[in-house]
């Protein structure tokens, strides 16, 4: 019989509506074994079946299948309870169980292990990015109170400056203060500093505008020269203190005042070189 | 091509895991194919708290048998079908069976005649299947494949010659493989 024939007989229809007898069975899988087409045609003809029977499909009753999985679990329980019961030839198909359940074993380990690894690199990637936020922060938090300290400065300096310029004002508003120009001599063209006077207080406010810095072991002094004699008016300081008013030694009577640069702690008389002279008005 | 490798690769896998005995392997199988077995077991046995039982023991044999299951002798689903199908036969032969039908059969009338209330859950395509096939080649499909005649009961079954129903159930097949190419 060749493979038309076969499928011509319809022994293939009567095998898979289950018609054959045990003979006939073996012989058509045989047959179906050296021949595809065969196979072909009997999984095409299973196929429609398969087909047929699946169009009277229905839902079972929502408990059958917690009964069935119940007693499969009774079964593997049965089964696991009972292993010394099997012969030796099974202990190698146990072995084979074994390794089997190793192999499907791997995958469900791996999983949590995925999850963790995943979970670890996006905490570790967090944490990075929670560190750079961080350290940004620190920087920006630092460069706010560097920032902070110097507006403080600032305010100090003009506050400083305010108390200055309310002092001047007070000094000029006060009508019985004469202001003096002192401006720098031939030697010293850009020296500037400034007199307020009060003659009937006998008060003396010096400020300096510019003067060079005195050199080690010497400072300015401060002069009123009244009816051709220096009267000393006291040294005065330099540098930070440079633009506060300084209250000079008190002075009854001048026709202009000049500063000399003198040793520290000033001369009875001038000695140095004259760097600013101004005459009151 | 590569959606029907895909599905079997996912059967493979799936008997692979059954041979194991994996509980959440047969929950799977379960979930994929009890409404086409159910609906031959009850299409079979008729009676709902039977087709229960027997729903269940052929699960037992399925969990029992699976290491003899050889995918090159067919699907898996045809395997369970099968198992299913004789389970069903086996009991509707059964004397249990028989007495209690002789006891119940007016109920059997009552199935028969009326739609089940239980919805068929496949395409409306497949219950069309049944209803464009030949109404003489459904008997003769339905006479061997859920009443497991032989082709002499068969024959005399539906009082046709035995040849004639060689013949038929050939045809039978062949119009139903047509109809499931239009509508597979």
């Amino acid at each position: 019989m060749d493979s038309k024939e076969y499928i011509a007989s319809g022994k293939i229809e009567e095998y898979i509506l289950g018609l054959l007898s045990p003979e006939d069975k073996k012989e058509l899988l045989e047959f179906a074994e050296k021949h595809p087409e065969i196979k072909q045609e009997i999984e095409a003809n299973q196929a429609a079946l398969n087909q047929y029977a699946n169009a009277f499909s229905q839902i079972p009753p929502e408990d059958l299948k917690e009964s069935i999985m119940a007693e499969l679990d009774a079964l593997a329980e049965e089964e696991a309870n009972a292993p010394q019961k099997r012969t030796l030839t099974s202990s190698v198909n146990q072995e084979k169980l074994a390794q089997n359940t190793q192999i499907k074993t791997i995958p469900k380990f791996r999983i949590p292990l995925i999850v963790a690894s995943v979970a670890l690199l996006l905490s570790l990637v967090g944490n990075m990015l929670l560190y750079q936020n961080w350290q940004n922060t620190q920087r920006k938090l630092h460069t706010a109170l560097l920032d902070n300290t110097q507006f403080a400065q600032k305010l100090q300096v003009n506050q400083t400056e305010n108390q200055l310029l309310a002092q001047k004002l007070d000094l000029l508003k006060n009508p019985a203060n004469q202001y003096v120009e002192l401006k720098g001599s031939d030697a010293f063209p850009e020296s500037k500093v400034l007199i307020y006077w009060d003659d009937n207080a006998e008060t003396v406010f010096l400020q300096i505008e510019n003067l060079p810095e005195p050199p080690e072991g010497k400072q300015y002094q401060l002069w009123a020269i009244y009816q051709d004699k220096a009267i000393d008016a006291g040294v005065f300081e330099t540098g930070d203190k440079a633009k506060q008013l300084q209250k000079m030694k008190a002075i009854a009577g001048a026709d202009m005042f000049v500063v000399t640069l003198e040793k520290k702690g000033g001369v009875p008389q001038p000695e140095g070189q004259a760097y600013v002279i101004g005459k009151v008005s | 091509m590569q959606a029907s490798s895909k599905l079997l690769y996912q059967e493979l896998e799936l008997i692979n895991l059954l041979k194991q005995k994996d509980r959440q392997s047969f929950s799977t199988l379960y979930d994929c194919y009890s409404p086409a077995l159910f609906g031959v077991i009850l299409k079979i046995v008729k009676i709902e708290e039977v087709a229960r039982d027997v729903m269940q023991e052929s699960f037992v044999k399925i969990w029992k048998k699976i290491d003899s299951y050889d995918r090159e002798k067919g699907t898996l689903f045809t395997w369970i079908l099968n198992i299913s199908r004789n389970t069903a036969i086996d009991k509707i032969r059964s004397a249990d069976y028989r007495h209690s039908q002789q006891t119940s059969d007016i109920n059997d009338e009552v199935t028969k005649t009326q739609p089940s209330t239980q919805t068929p859950i496949e395409h409306i395509g497949l219950d069309t299947l049944v209803k464009s096939l030949r109404i003489e080649y459904q008997e003769v499909i339905n006479i061997i494949y859920f009443k497991g005649h032989t082709h002499t009961e068969a024959a005399e079954a539906l009082s046709i010659p035995l040849g004639t129903l060689k013949t038929r159930v050939k045809a039978a097949l062949q119009e139903l493989r047509k109809l499931t190419y239009d509508f597979g």
